[in-house]
């Protein structure tokens, strides 16, 4: 990132003040897999640059010094010459397909890497690399390049419809993930928590569940959503928002980092077209002391896997769209459900969950988090939960 | 955003010169882009946004081998870097080229812009309305390039605004509202509103579950005709003679027109669903057959031609009252609270605010399900009510009032 102090000179005497320039860049293969070979192969490779302050942000395609020199409003002579630590690339897909299953899928292998220029400094930051599938009925899953890829088969809905009245359901990790960032994860972002739109506004420090759930946001892991500066050049750390079952955090930008006491490093964008805003990243969920076998014969409805969720202040419920599940006889499967929105009402207590596994397992849906219209990785790892007195909507 | 190369010819020349005699046809997509944005957070916080953007899509083919390159950033930088993509993943499966005798282009009117006085007066005179939260209004200017090898070019020119705020309609329900436009006057307040004024204190809306008639708000219909737009043509099913929805694509209804679409093939109005009860055709579907090939468009830039719908519009042939001056009675569904939820077998789910209305007013509200099988919504319209609303959602959709029979509500 040679050249770039220059640049953090050039800003600190600009006036008015802006808050950061960034510099971004993106490199995206995509394909098809027929489930014997890739084919359709092709690639995408965007820059952009922004310049932000508190009252605008100005964004231009490219990162040149024609680009840069307008964003700061001097000679392009100015901008002293930089480049990148290297080329931005990524590893052939082919060194997918032994791991990949007999089934159509549409496939995306994504890196991209960003510099933050602020007047005390630049910082640079790598996102891992991901890889991004889409099965035949739309289901997605990221996990990073490297790892085992996650079971990809689309889910198993039957023709049987949910129980009626109330009962208990038992989550499998992935629908666990799904509630934790519904009901955890957006709800505390500081944006939404301010506003009013969280059922956990003005209940910071207290208890929202009888059980010791813990929920972390870790920025720090080799997950989908790892970073390890956020895209105003914070330090990323992880972040207790749960912890055993009391209210602990919020996840803050700068922003909102000065307006309490919460600590940014949760910033996040989808392009430099983008304002950075408070997101989550992986969200890590499991119950101090919890068993490590999921109790089946404990619930009335087994809950394997859910397509997205939904909180809706107004009636202070989340639905989850459930697209596999069970009904359970004695802890056996007995039919096999169609797809129906599970209704979880949240009384002043918070969820009622009855009790939850400790051993966190890392799962790759939905993958992709879309907030105001924009689009981010998002890594998950989680275990069973037991839920009581929920209902189909 | 003025100073530097936005000159999409540039582009075109450095692709050129990147693919020289490497492949046996090529096409470059530019499109260049600049947008003014006005934001009012929620929180009073007000942000000024600009933004130019600059895109260039590549396909080179070579025998039955086609490949895909796309790259942003300076004209030239982007052409260049797009063609060495598009040369480095050349492989099978990809739709060829169409064939050169089959491109052409259509003249694109130029339009007055919106002037900049006048999007600002927008945003205040919005952000006034203390119910109003999270007010955004976007001014977009785009132009396009298409150039393929053999020589054919076409170049045109878009204007668009775009509005888009929260409202709580119902305790904690807060409901978003996105308008589109080519100048101010096109933007409009919801309809849907104006059912709920005067009623201080609705009584909470209780529905059993069963098949209803319900009345869709422009909001509400809005997703679903995007939908019926996006399956797979389903031939000569039997059709509700009120339907009349078009892709259009040229032309003054047109908020978009362009002179050709994405693959180089001259521009036209699609027909999605359209009924003739009293003209030659049978009163049965009437869908093109464009597969991937005709009116394929790229949403965004960087997007493979596939498609998609631009402005859908839904004309209003047996036109009603607006439904607050009507006797209309029944249940009314005003505002979507959820996206629509698509499930195997052309299943929809969709979690909206509804009203029970009695003489034009709201006497009941609260939020249902609305779920339905696609396939049967072209036999489900019964009449359209009121004038039409620009809503937009990835693409456009102008529609009046939608009365349709046999809904599930839950």
């Amino acid at each position: 990132m040679d050249g770039l102090a220059p640049l953090a000179e050039l800003l600190a005497r600009k006036r008015p003040k802006a808050w950061e320039l960034y510099l971004w860049q993106e490199l995206r293969v995509q394909c098809f897999w027929t489930g014997t070979e890739l084919s359709r192969l092709s690639a995408r490779k965007r820059v952009a640059s922004s310049l932000r302050d508190d009252r605008s942000l100005v964004s231009v395609d490219g990162c040149g010094a024609e680009q840069l020199a307008r964003l700061l409003g001097v000679k392009v002579r100015a901008i002293p010459p930089w480049s990148w630590d290297g080329e931005l690339a990524l590893p052939q897909p082919h060194a997918l397909a032994p791991q990949l299953p007999p089934q159509p899928l549409r496939l995306a292998l994504t890196a991209s890497r960003a510099a933050v220029v602020r007047a005390d400094g630049v910082f640079a930051t790598r996102r891992p690399v991901t890889v991004d599938a889409v099965n035949d009925v739309g289901e997605t899953f990221s996990w990073v390049w490297g790892q085992d890829p996650p079971n990809l088969q689309p889910a198993a809905g039957g023709a049987v419809p949910p129980p009626w009245g109330r009962w208990r359901a038992l989550l499998h990790p992935q629908a666990t993930a799904v509630l934790c960032h519904e009901l955890f994860g957006h709800p505390l972002e500081a944006d939404s928590f301010f506003s009013g739109q969280s059922p956990w506004t003005g209940r910071m420090g207290t208890r929202i569940t009888s059980v010791p759930l813990h929920v972390v946001d870790d920025p720090t892991l080799a997950l989908p959503g790892g970073f390890w500066r956020d895209d105003e050049g914070e330090t990323a750390r992880p972040k207790s928002l749960v912890t055993a079952g009391v209210l602990t955090g919020v996840l803050a930008d700068r922003s909102y980092g000065t307006l309490l006491t919460a600590e940014p490093g949760n910033a996040r964008r989808a392009s430099p077209h983008d304002p950075p805003t408070p997101r989550l990243s992986n969200l890590i969920a499991w119950v101090e002391g919890g068993e490590q076998e999921p109790p089946l014969s404990e619930a009335r409805v087994e809950i394997v896997r859910v397509r997205s969720g939904l909180f809706v202040p107004a009636t202070m419920a989340l639905l989850l769209a459930v697209s596999e599940s069970y009904t359970l006889w004695h802890g056996r499967r007995k039919q096999s459900l169609a797809p129906f929105f599970l209704k979880l009402p949240l009384d002043t207590s918070g969820p009622r969950i009855l009790s939850g596994g400790s051993y966190p397992v890392t799962v790759a849906e939905p993958g992709w988090c879309g907030k105001k219209q924009q689009f981010l990785p998002v890594g998950a790892a989680a275990s069973w939960l037991l839920l009581d007195r929920v209902e189909a909507a | 955003m003025k100073g530097y190369d936005l000159d999409l010819q540039a582009a075109v020349r450095a692709a050129t010169q990147t693919v020289a005699q490497k492949a046996d046809a090529f096409e470059v997509f530019c499109r260049r882009a600049e947008n003014m944005q006005l934001t009012a957070e929620r929180s009073g916080f007000l942000l000024r946004r600009e933004t130019a953007e600059l895109g260039v899509a590549c396909r080179v083919q070579t025998g039955r081998l086609v490949g895909f390159g796309r790259a942003s950033g300076s004209a030239s930088e982007a052409g260049r870097e797009a063609a060495r993509l598009a040369l480095a993943q050349v492989s099978p499966g990809h739709e060829l080229l169409p064939a050169s005798y089959q491109l052409g282009a259509v003249p694109v009117p130029p339009r007055p812009k919106p002037k900049s006085r006048d999007v600002e007066e927008l945003f205040a005179e919005l952000t006034r309305d203390e119910a109003k939260k999270a007010v955004t209004v976007t001014s977009v200017f785009a132009e396009t390039l298409f150039f393929r090898s053999e020589g054919f070019s076409a170049r045109f020119q878009n204007h668009l605004l775009l509005v888009e705020w929260q409202q709580e309609l119902l305790f904690g329900v807060a409901v978003a509202f996105r308008r589109a436009g080519c100048q101010v006057q096109d933007i409009a307040a919801p309809s849907a509103l104006r059912i709920l004024q005067g009623i201080p204190r609705p009584d909470n809306l209780r529905c059993e579950r069963g098949l209803r008639r319900v009345l869709l708000s422009p909001d509400v219909a809005a997703p679903l005709l995007v939908l019926l737009a996006r399956r797979p043509a389903s031939g000569k099913a039997p059709l509700s003679p009120a339907w009349d929805l078009w892709d259009m694509r040229q032309g003054e209804e047109a908020f978009l027109p362009m002179a050709c679409d994405g693959e180089g093939y001259p521009a036209r109005n699609l027909p999605i669903l359209v009924s003739h009860p009293q003209g030659c055709s049978s009163g049965n579907e009437q869908r093109p057959d464009t597969g991937t090939s005709k009116g394929a468009v790229r949403v965004p830039w960087d997007a493979p031609p596939a498609p998609n719908p631009v402005h859908l519009w839904q004309r209003s042939p047996m036109p009603f009252p607006p439904l607050e001056t009507s006797d209309f009675e029944g249940l009314v569904a005003l505002a979507p609270v959820s996206e629509v939820v698509l499930e195997g077998g052309g299943r929809f789910r969709l979690l909206t605010l509804a009203a029970e209305v009695q003489k034009g007013r709201a006497v009941a509200q609260g939020v249902v399900v609305l779920s339905g099988s696609l396939s049967r919504l072209p036999h489900a319209l019964v009449a359209t009510h009121g004038r039409h609303e620009h809503v937009a959602l990835g693409c456009i959709v102008s529609t009046p009032w939608l009365l349709l029979k046999n809904l599930e509500v839950s």
